[in-house]
């Protein structure tokens, strides 16, 4: 953020799926947070609220999502999370999932 | 020791039977499983016969690794030319029926003629006989796998089975064993019906005898800890391959009303944790520490009582996005149904889709369709053409011939609206957003196919590092790009012929997650096993090897290129629906095109798709057929 840009609350919508639903027990929350926030906020003030799973979205020594789990932003997968959020963004949490 | 195995030949218009070692030249070219029978398949099988004449030969092979504990080894490879396609047809079932016939003494069958009446196939313990199944024609699988086991007096005997939708020759219909497990794809079972071939059942008291056990056993252990350690594995043990709709759906990678949308719209019902009402537990096949299948019971409804397994992921898309039915209790009717009659999930759901959609424009009608209403999300339409197609009743019989010949029968510009390729249907994903699953489906060589070479994990968005470390060269990590996607495609194909050879699960390997075994670990699993010694490089060759077999087979069958084709809504019709990054996709046709160059390249075939002559004799295959066996 620039020297004095106003900082704004922004509102992400963050869709839960396989363990991360089930420990919430909601299949979509939002999350509040001020304009010049990353994606890594979001996700420690997450493993705050709901613990261990969410906590390990983040690799504290990288700051990066590790492989094993997938967090998109409006669909695309992003691994940094430095990256900075915009208002209504769709944030997806998951797991690696295949099959058919 | 492996170099003992035997392959029988089974002539069942003469009822004549014999059999032979498998040479030791023949395991080191092709292992077992997929890649032996994809050698006799070329060598034996005249070209241009008609898959339902009695010249045509079906295989079955137990993969080289079939029967250790671990990585879910129970798996066979049923093989034959395609009454779906035309082209390689071949298919893959897990369950417990492989270990038992390796038990019973023999890794491969190849079976020729007809029988003059319905017969099944009892192999045991170094001897196969030929019984009569007059008795078991008109069986639903279920109960012709029970009847077996009376027959035979012996609970522990596991058969190969067809269902009604095999006896009537249903170009579709698949081979099962078990309660859940099936050989869905091109139609092997109709190539059983078409021999008058009910059912071949194994029984084996006999050792399997692997050369270090020891060891073997130690390194399975690791085997099987490196995939329970996987959040992938404990998922999937959880809520099964349904997991996966989770993500796709959401995301908005999902055929739903045949190919209009890319989502399911109050699609909340199909979601895994929906099963949970219906599951009464978990279970397995052969081998495996992850057990990914639904056992489940439903009590109420007009087909109630239902006591059964699955449903896979594809038939929650199958019977449920493609014909827009958003009720889990529908697919799980449906999944039975299919099991029951022994139709190929995917087949039946695409052609039913494809169907509503032309009713739909108006392109059939009532006239055509006997009466029937073929309105999206009704279910009861579903079922009853589920049945029709089974017993090529009404308009079902239309559809059971497939798409070739149901789109030459319809005319009036179906072809269209068919997604399929090679004249096979493909998975309910909708690869419009991902060029590489979109070049997948068109490569496999049995026609559309998400099991032959889709690189499932490029839906991850790994780090570029880490996947160049496992393609061996730069990937883009963006699923919806179009660079190194080819390579990616490649060498999951070279993967899963080599899974496919060893007969284990392609789930348990880089297809559903990164730290899964790849080829160091099944190289050293194979010499544990056989003896055999291989590097990593030479096992590649093996599944570059079968993979191009395959493909001369299909050349001399009459394919090229041009078959590995995309239908072309995918690069007219825009996505309309999902998150912005799924959202007004369609294939871009010059980055299809340069995508298939460069895969043909990796290969070392040339621009029609023909293997060049150095590729042929870096492989060994120049002087293809050559009779080994």
């Amino acid at each position: 953020m620039s020297h004095g840009e106003k900082l704004m609350s922004i509102r992400v919508r963050v869709l839960l799926l396989s363990n991360f639903r089930e420990i919430v027990g909601k299949r979509e929350i939002v999350e509040e947070v001020n304009s010049n926030l990353t994606l890594g906020h979001v996700l420690d003030q997450l493993g705050k609220k709901y613990g261990r799973d969410f906590k390990q979205l983040v690799d504290p020594k990288t700051r990066t999502v590790p492989s094993e789990f997938i967090v998109s932003i409006n669909g695309r997968v992003v691994r940094d999370t430095k990256v900075r959020l915009n208002n209504d963004d769709i944030l997806m949490l998951t797991i690696q999932a295949g099959g058919g | 020791m492996v170099w003992k195995r035997r392959i029988a030949y089974i002539n069942l218009t003469t009822g004549k039977i014999i059999s032979k070692p498998i040479p030791k030249q023949l395991r080191q070219l092709y292992l077992g499983g997929r890649g032996i029978n994809m050698y006799l398949l070329y060598n034996h099988l005249t070209p241009e016969v008609d898959p339902l004449s009695s010249e045509n030969i079906l295989l079955v092979g137990t993969g080289l690794l079939c029967g250790i504990p671990a990585l879910g080894s129970g798996r066979c490879d049923i093989a034959a030319k395609s009454p779906v396609t035309g082209a390689i047809g071949d298919s893959n079932i897990g369950g417990f029926f492989a270990p038992e016939l390796r038990l019973a003494g023999f890794d491969h069958l190849m079976i020729s003629g007809k029988a003059e009446k319905p017969v099944y196939l009892l192999a045991n313990d170094g001897n196969i006989e030929i019984h009569d199944a007059n008795h078991l024609w008109g069986k639903d699988t279920f109960e012709t796998q029970d009847m077996i086991r009376d027959d035979v007096k012996d609970e522990e005997v596991k058969s190969l089975v067809i269902g009604v939708a095999g006896e009537n020759m249903v170009r579709f219909a698949n081979v099962r064993t078990g309660m859940k497990n099936s050989a869905g794809r091109t139609g092997m079972g109709c190539v059983m019906g078409s021999k008058n071939l009910k059912a071949i059942a194994a029984r084996g008291t006999m050792d399997i005898e692997f050369s270090h056990p020891d060891e073997l056993l130690d390194y399975c252990k690791q085997m099987n800890d490196m995939i329970t350690e996987t959040r992938w594995a404990r998922a999937q043990s959880k809520w099964g391959t349904l997991i996966i709709y989770s993500n796709t759906n959401t995301t908005g990678l999902i055929r739903t009303r045949n190919f209009q949308l890319n989502r399911l719209e109050k699609g909340e019902d199909l979601e895994p944790e929906n099963m949970d009402r219906y599951t009464i537990g978990m279970s397995g096949c052969y081998g495996c520490s992850v057990h990914c299948r639904h056992r489940y019971v439903l009590k109420e409804g007009s087909y109630a009582p239902i006591f059964a397994e699955g449903p896979e992921y594809t038939s929650l898309g199958a019977f449920g996005t493609m014909v827009d039915c958003n009720k889990m209790e529908t697919v799980l009717v449906a999944n039975h149904l299919v099991n029951k009659y022994g139709l190929d999930t995917l087949e039946t759901g695409g052609l039913i889709a494809w169907a509503m959609e032309l009713y739909e424009k108006g392109i059939i009608d009532e006239k055509d369709t006997a009466g029937l209403k073929l309105e999206w999300g009704n279910e009861e339409i579903l079922f009853q053409l589920i049945t029709q197609i089974a017993h090529r009743e009404g308009f079902g019989n239309i559809l059971a011939d497939g798409f070739n010949t149901a789109i030459s029968k319809i005319g009036k510009g179906s072809e269209y609206y068919a997604i399929q390729i090679k004249g096979m249907s493909s998975l309910h994903s909708d690869e419009r957003p991902t060029p590489s699953l979109a070049l997948g489906i068109c490569t496999s060589t049995r026609g559309a196919d998400h099991l032959r070479g889709r690189p499932a994990i490029d839906l991850y968005g790994l780090p570029q590092e880490m996947l160049q470390e496992i393609y061996g060269a730069p990937v883009s990590s963006d699923y919806t790009a179009y660079e190194g996607k080819s390579r990616m495609v490649w060498w999951q194909e070279l993967l899963y012929a080599v899974t496919d050879a060893i007969g284990t699960c392609k789930f348990q390997t880089v297809f559903c997650a990164v730290h899964a075994p790849k080829w160091t670990e099944f190289k050293n699993l194979i010499q544990l096993a056989t003896d055999m010694k291989f590097t990593e490089s030479e096992l590649m060759d093996v599944g570059e090897r079968i993979y191009t077999i395959e493909r001369m087979f299909n050349l001399r069958e009459g394919f090229s290129r041009k078959d590995d084709a995309l239908p072309e809504r995918y690069f007219k019709e825009s996505t309309p629906t999902g998150l912005p990054i799924a959202k007004g996709k369609k294939i871009d046709r010059n980055g299809f095109e340069k995508m298939l160059d460069e895969y043909y390249v990796l290969h070392g075939w040339d621009h029609n798709g023909s293997p060049k002559k150095e590729t042929l004799e870096r492989l060994g295959l120049d002087k293809e057929p050559s009779h080994i066996v």
